[in-house]
């Protein structure tokens, strides 16, 4: 299992580098006032709680999801295959929980600028083409794995002329035989409605952040930038969660199909690498305005 | 500079009124000119601090009074023809409004030296 190995050592090394960054880099520094220093600190305690609300889920999945829970539900592993969403949605119930119990104004005197907010805080760009990104390709990845993979939906064919039988003590090829686990149907379609939740989850918190009350000592302006960094940060969590889940996905088809024979595994299995290094990248860029 | 409404929990007049009032007057001014979306109900009571039912019975009368228009994908909108006076007398009332600031004046000062002129213009019937 030396893939399997390999996969594990970028996963963690990925993990350590994110908590490291988020523990040792300095804080952007935004000229402006009381109010808004006071609104960052809220969203970047917001933040930290959510990483690590995100990132222990994601540990204690990875260590017990594929081990005690690993016949937890009738597809074996599929609770493992599903952690990284299920980390993300704990991630992002966070943040949803934190943004919707935003302080309302209060006092009697209060302001408030006539400006229109639209129905979902926008996030950075680069967040929301790393989201999507992984969303499509993912949805795509599942599906053909789910068209590749045998009727039992959990194994692949080995490649003709892969396999070797005895006849009469003497090696001859022969077909029929079959490698697994391989993410078919049973894995690709929970997988999927995870992955359209973790979507429908970052959606509804890009609209709870939209709705929160605005920073009372700010300009329309300023509310919009506190607005889009916490919208950012929501996007680049779930992109983390989408990023996690391919990258497994690919990685188990990769080395399932390598040991069938199949030409197409290494471009997987490298591909794996490359997500879930891209995504861990993406996860630790900072927000910037 | 955007416009703002501010609500004064503790005045005898209320807060929709407040609202109102001072949205009507934005519109009178030209600074919510016709087009301009207002903010949604439910977001100008959350920045408000008050109750949804009072931002919506001010939306209700400014609309009853055709400032503003209610649709159900653009959401209230300023409506053309609340802007009163021409731009030269726009333009006194700003410049009279900036001499007062510079000078000091409270609002309500102000407001009675503009009743004082008007009453002094006024023809006796």
């Amino acid at each position: 299992m030396g893939l399997s190995r390999m996969f594990l050592v970028v996963l963690m090394i990925g993990i350590l580098a994110f908590m490291v960054t988020l523990a040792f880099r300095s804080r952007r520094v935004v000229p402006t006032g009381l109010a808004m220093e006071r609104a960052l600190g809220r969203m970047n305690a917001t933040t930290a709680i959510a990483t690590v609300g995100g990132l222990g889920f994601a540990g204690w999945a990875w260590t017990t999801f594929p081990t005690v829970y690993l016949s937890a539900t009738e597809v074996p592993g599929l609770l493992a295959a599903l952690g990284p969403a299920l980390a993300g949605l704990v991630h992002l119930g966070i943040i949803a929980a934190a943004e919707g119990t935003w302080p309302r104004s209060a006092g009697s005197y209060r302001a408030a600028h006539l400006e229109r907010r639209p129905l979902l805080s926008r996030a950075q760009p680069w967040a929301v083409r790393a989201l999507a990104s992984w969303t499509v390709l993912l949805t795509a990845l599942l599906i053909t794995f789910g068209a590749l993979a045998e009727p039992d939906g959990r194994s692949i064919r080995h490649a003709p002329g892969v396999g070797e039988c005895l006849a009469d003590g003497v090696p001859v090829p022969c077909g029929g035989g079959a490698s697994g686990p391989f993410p078919g149907w049973p894995y690709g379609l929970p997988m999927l409605l995870a992955a359209v939740l973790v979507v429908a989850a970052t959606l509804g918190t890009l609209y709870v952040v939209a709705r929160r009350p605005a920073v009372r000592g700010t300009s329309p302006a300023d509310d919009t930038l506190l607005r889009t960094i916490s919208a950012t940060r929501v996007v680049r969590g779930a992109q983390l969660a989408q990023g996690t889940t391919l990258a497994g996905a690919t990685f188990f088809a990769g080395t399932t199909a390598s040991n069938a024979g199949w030409w197409w595994a290494w471009p997987l299995i490298v591909l794996a690498v490359v997500v879930l290094g891209a995504s861990f990248g993406i996860a630790l860029r900072r927000v910037a305005p | 500079m955007s416009a703002a409404v501010t609500v004064d929990i503790t005045s005898g007049v209320p807060p929709y009124e407040q609202i109102r009032t001072q949205i009507a007057s934005l519109i009178a001014t030209g600074a919510l000119p016709a087009g301009t979306r207002l903010p949604t109900v439910r977001d100008l009571a959350t920045d408000l601090g008050v109750a949804v039912g009072t931002v919506a019975r001010a939306y209700r009368e400014l609309e009853a009074a055709g400032l503003v228009t209610s649709r159900r994908r653009t959401g209230t909108v300023v409506a053309a023809g609340g802007t009163v006076g021409d731009a030269p007398v726009q333009a006194a009332v700003a410049a009279l409004v900036a001499a007062a600031r510079r000078s000091g004046l409270a609002d309500d000062d102000v407001l009675a030296l503009v009743r004082g002129a008007l009453l002094g213009g006024r023809e006796p019937s």
